[in-house]
C-alpha cells in the first residue's frame, strides 16, 4: 500500500519543435510515502519511452487514480475515491520547470540510454540546428555522453534551459524513427532530494506501474 | 484531430448469486462512433460496444483508463466536453441503475475472438466449457472465436470464470456482441 503526500506539476513550456506558441508540457511529480521511506517519483508517458505527458490529469488519470479504487493508494493516508483523486489533483501546485529546486527542493535529470546509427545522425536534419547541435559531435560537446557497450548513456539536466528539447527530440527520434534507431532505446526521468531534505532513493531504471 | 463521441450508455448487471463471491458483475455498453465519420445518411457513424466489463471495482479501473482521454477531449459526451471525473461519475451512476441481464439475455452475445494460438487463445484452450471454432475475419484470415453459450443460454458464470484470467490482454469490446440489443 502506498500512501501519496504531496504532489505538484512541473511545467514546460515549447518542449517540442514546432509546438504553437503557449504550448506546453507538464510532468506530475509524487511523493510516496511506503512504510518509514519517501520516494520521489516524476510520472511519465511510457516506460520506455519516459516523456512528459501534454496533462499532469490525463497521465495521472491513466496510471494512479485505478489504484484508488480498491485502496492500494491512499491520498494523505485517506482511502479515496478515484473522483477525488482527480480533484486534488487540480488543486495541485504548478511549478515552472526553471523554479523546481528552489519550490520542490528536488533536482530533475533524465538519463538515455541509446544506440543510433550515427552517419544518419550526422547527415542533418535529425537534431536541433537553432540550438547548434548539428550532428552527434556537436551533441557530445553540450551534453556529456559515455559509451556503455554499443550504447550511449547521456545525462540531461532538465533544470537547463534547452534540455528539456534536446530529450525529447532524441527520444522521438530514437523511438520512432527506423533509419536512425538501431536499438530500442531507454529513457527515465529521475528525481533527486536537494541538500537539507529527507535521503531520496535513487530513481534510475525504477519503471513505473 | 478527431474525437470519440458517446451518445448513449446501457448497462447489464450479471446477478451476484451466479457467483461465488456473491457479487454483481456489469456489462457497460455506450453508443459511440468517431466524429470525423459519417454514414450515407450524412450521420455521424455510431454502433454499439462494450466500453467496461468486471466487478464494481474493475469497471472503475477500466473507467479510469477511458476517462483519461475526456481530459485531451479526445472522449467526449453527445459531442461536448467533460471532465473525467464526471466520466466516472457518468459510469457509478450506469451501475447504479443497471438492468438485469434478463432483459437482454436473448439479444447479447458473449464471445472472445483472438488470434490463433496467441496468449488468450492458449489460456481458453486449457479451460473447459467455451466452444471454440475458426472464423474468418473481414480480410479473410482465419481468427479463433470462443462463444460463452449453453443450450442457447448465455452463460455468465463460466464467461466471469475466465474474464479475470483475459481482460488485461483485451479491450472489452472484444466480447460483447451487442449488435442485436
Amino acid at each position: 500500500m502506498t500512501n501519496e503526500i504531496r504532489r505538484a506539476i512541473v511545467v514546460v513550456r515549447g518542449t517540442y519543435p514546432g509546438e504553437y506558441p503557449g504550448s506546453s508540457t507538464e510532468l506530475p511529480i509524487v511523493w510516496d510515502q511506503t512504510g518509514h521511506h519517501t520516494n520521489v517519483t516524476a510520472l511519465t508517458s511510457h516506460p520506455n519511452l519516459q516523456l512528459p505527458a501534454s496533462s499532469a490529469i490525463q497521465l495521472v488519470c491513466r496510471l494512479r487514480a485505478p489504484l484508488t479504487v480498491r485502496g492500494r493508494l491512499l491520498q494523505d493516508g485517506q482511502q479515496v475515491s478515484p473522483e477525488k483523486y482527480l480533484a486534488t489533483w487540480r488543486t495541485a501546485p504548478r511549478v515552472c520547470h526553471s523554479r523546481v529546486a528552489e519550490d520542490l527542493q528536488i533536482a530533475l535529470s533524465s538519463v538515455a540510454t541509446f544506440d543510433l546509427r550515427v552517419e544518419r545522425c550526422n547527415k542533418g536534419g535529425y537534431l536541433l540546428e537553432e540550438l547548434g547541435i548539428v550532428d552527434i559531435d556537436s551533441l557530445v560537446s553540450q551534453f556529456p555522453a559515455v559509451p556503455v557497450g554499443q550504447q550511449w548513456r547521456i545525462e540531461f539536466d532538465l533544470a537547463s534551459p534547452h534540455a528539456w528539447r534536446v530529450f525529447a527530440q532524441f527520444a522521438a527520434r530514437s523511438y520512432y524513427d527506423p533509419e536512425v534507431r538501431a536499438q530500442p532505446a531507454q529513457f527515465h526521468v529521475q528525481t533527486r532530494a536537494l541538500a537539507g531534505t529527507a535521503p531520496q532513493p535513487d530513481l534510475f531504471g525504477e519503471e513505473l506501474a | 484531430m478527431s474525437y470519440r463521441i458517446e451518445y448513449a450508455h446501457r448497462t447489464l448487471r450479471v446477478d451476484g448469486s451466479e457467483f461465488p463471491d456473491a457479487k454483481d458483475r456489469y456489462i457497460v455498453l455506450a453508443e459511440g462512433g468517431d466524429s470525423n465519420c459519417y454514414g450515407s445518411d450524412n450521420r455521424r457513424s455510431r454502433s454499439w460496444g462494450a466500453i467496461a466489463i468486471g466487478r464494481l471495482e474493475e469497471v472503475l479501473e477500466d473507467g479510469c483508463q477511458l476517462a483519461a482521454a475526456c481530459e485531451s477531449e479526445g472522449l467526449r459526451l453527445k459531442g461536448r466536453a467533460l471532465r473525467p471525473e464526471a466520466y466516472l461519475r457518468l459510469l457509478r451512476e450506469q451501475m447504479r441503475k443497471a438492468q438485469p441481464t434478463c432483459s437482454a439475455r436473448y439479444r447479447l452475445g458473449l464471445y472472445c475472438r483472438t488470434e490463433t494460438d496467441d496468449e488468450t487463445d492458449m489460456l481458453l484452450r486449457a479451460l473447459p466449457g467455451a466452444a471454440r471454432t475458426i472464423e474468418r475475419d473481414w480480410n479473410n484470415k482465419p481468427v479463433v472465436v470462443y462463444r460463452f453459450a449453453e443450450n442457447g443460454q448465455l452463460d455468465f458464470r463460466l464467461f466471469f470464470s475466465v474474464y479475470p484470467a483475459i481482460r488485461c490482454a483485451k479491450h472489452a469490446w472484444h466480447f460483447v456482441d451487442s449488435s442485436n440489443l
